[in-house]
């Protein structure tokens, strides 16, 4: 199954609009949109009240924020969460689990008194319990001249938590640590780039967690939105969890030396 | 004898009937045991309407294999799949980026694909893909980025030759591939397809008939229907999306 989620800041709504069908056609109209929360270090989950039609749920940016997650599911679902006491995330269903195209929702961020920008996003559920590291790169989707560039980096973590992680600057060539920050599981963090670090030696590294590294980039009141992928999608050898695991090795050298 | 069956079921021979017919179709015609290969997707390039189109990309054999001698390729086709221009890109440590507006192209005010291959004179036994970033900047604007998103084209590391048809195709029009997004606020949407597949495509969307011969591109304007239904007979016929609203566009994969 798939989670979907939302950003919010003092400029930035956003409005998420999910399909109740899959990409080749196949509706489940018993499914309705549900969010999850953290409430006391256990998951919260409530039917969201939002606008609809035959094939899409609305969830405008009165219901979006940076904590909430959503996905569709009907009471039978509920179960297994019931049964862990609402400690842990379950897969729900599998209507939104979809090959070889992912289900997604639209995200589509709004800029106040400007543009808009979305991709189909999705967050899925396989990635929920992993832990590890990721690496991306920054220039390809910021520039230094525009007048603000945000990235957004969402996790999705199955525990109840809101667990600090660090997400660091590095500068692969110089082999140096630019700037730490400290992020958090089960939010969508944002972070703000100094147009100094958009270069094309500069990757993002996280620690401990995995999540979607997602870029705004903001002139001239237009405004764009897009992720990149992990390293592995670039390689279809089966050779690639070893480079990966090698590049990422020394990325961790750099920020432990 | 199932083994037999999976062995048969996996030649050439059987992946063509199986796509033909659609059981357990290949979605991607790639040869998995290849060494030494790059795929591209097929990237639009647009410079109509006072569009330029920007390409972001990484030197992936430079990035992953620390290949420094390696080099890109960037090859350019009009909407009919007509060769258009070649650009070598060498010197690449990690990233790079290319501007295509009309006066890169010749004065050329259109639309088309382009592919990026990777090349170097090392062996590395690997098979890359480049499904790196494009914008698309309308009236000088800020450009709206999307990543690549439809596999298509192969070269050898070491040679010239391009392998084309990636993408599979059934013999009857009836692949249904509803765009997951509802288009109710704006003034109008188009979708950008392409032909990845080494025959003819013929499809309907919203209920009208297209046909595109093998490696070209078309710009479907939908106006302001709400929705896209795509029945074709091609497995992976995903469009990349522009929607306008005032004098704001927003462009993302289906």
């Amino acid at each position: 199954m798939n989670f979907f989620f939302s950003f919010k800041n003092s400029f930035i709504k956003s409005r998420i609009t999910i399909p109740r069908f899959n990409n080749f056609g196949k509706h489940n109209k018993s499914l309705k949109v549900y969010e999850a929360k953290i409430e006391k270090n256990l998951w919260k989950i409530n039917p969201v009240v939002c606008s609809f039609n035959d094939d899409f749920y609305f969830i405008d940016d009165k219901l979006t924020n940076n904590e909430s997650i959503f996905f569709l599911a009907e009471q039978d679902d509920f179960d297994l969460i019931k049964k862990n006491n609402y400690t842990k995330l379950v897969n729900f269903n599998n209507f939104t689990r979809t090959s070889p195209v992912e289900y997604r929702s639209n995200l589509k961020i709004i800029l106040q008194d400007g543009g808009f920008s979305s991709y189909q996003s999705d967050y899925p559920y396989y990635l929920i319990s992993k832990k590890g590291s990721i690496l991306s790169p920054i220039s390809n989707l910021l520039n230094n001249n525009n007048d603000m560039n945000i990235i957004l980096f969402k996790n999705i973590f199955e525990e109840p938590y809101h667990k600090n992680f660090n997400l660091f600057f590095v500068d692969i060539v110089k082999k140096i640590v630019l700037k730490k920050i400290e992020i958090y599981t089960n939010i969508t963090n944002a972070i703000n780039v100094q147009p100094e670090y958009i270069s094309s030696n500069v990757y993002i590294y996280t620690d401990h967690y995995i999540g979607i590294p997602i870029f705004i980039s903001i002139k001239n009141k237009h405004v764009s939105l897009e992720h990149t992928h992990p390293p592995h999608h670039y390689i279809l050898s089966d050779d690639k969890f070893k480079k990966i695991s090698e590049i990422k090795k020394q990325v961790y050298e750099i920020i432990n030396s | 004898m199932k083994s037999l069956i999976r062995n048969l079921f996996n030649t050439k021979f059987g992946i063509f009937f199986r796509n033909l017919f659609g059981v357990r179709p290949k979605y991607f015609l790639i040869d998995f045991s290849a060494k030494e290969l790059s795929i591209s997707d097929a990237f639009f390039w647009r410079t109509d309407n006072n569009f330029k189109t920007l390409f972001k990309f990484t030197n992936l054999l430079s990035f992953f294999y620390k290949d420094k001698d390696s080099h890109v390729e960037i090859i350019f086709y009009d909407k009919n799949n007509r060769f258009l221009k070649k650009v070598v890109k060498e010197n690449i440590i990690l990233s790079d980026e290319l501007l295509i507006d009309k006066f890169f192209l010749n004065g050329l005010e259109d639309f088309g694909v382009f592919y990026i291959f990777h090349k170097s004179q090392k062996l590395h036994n690997s098979i890359i893909r480049n499904s790196c970033y494009v914008g698309y900047s309308k009236d000088n604007n800020l450009a709206s980025f999307v990543h690549g998103n439809l596999t298509s084209a192969s070269s050898d590391f070491l040679g010239t030759a391009i392998t084309f048809g990636i993408g599979s195709r059934s013999l009857f029009k009836n692949q249904k591939y509803i765009v997951q997004n509802y288009f109710s606020d704006y003034d109008k949407t188009e979708l950008l397809l392409h032909n990845s597949s080494n025959k003819k495509i013929f499809f309907l969307i919203n209920k009208i008939n297209y046909k595109l011969n093998t490696g070209c591109s078309i710009i479907i304007d939908i106006g302001k229907d709400n929705t896209a239904h795509i029945i074709s007979n091609s497995y992976l016929i995903r469009p990349i999306i522009i929607n306008y609203k005032s004098d704001f566009i927003d462009v993302y994969h289906g």
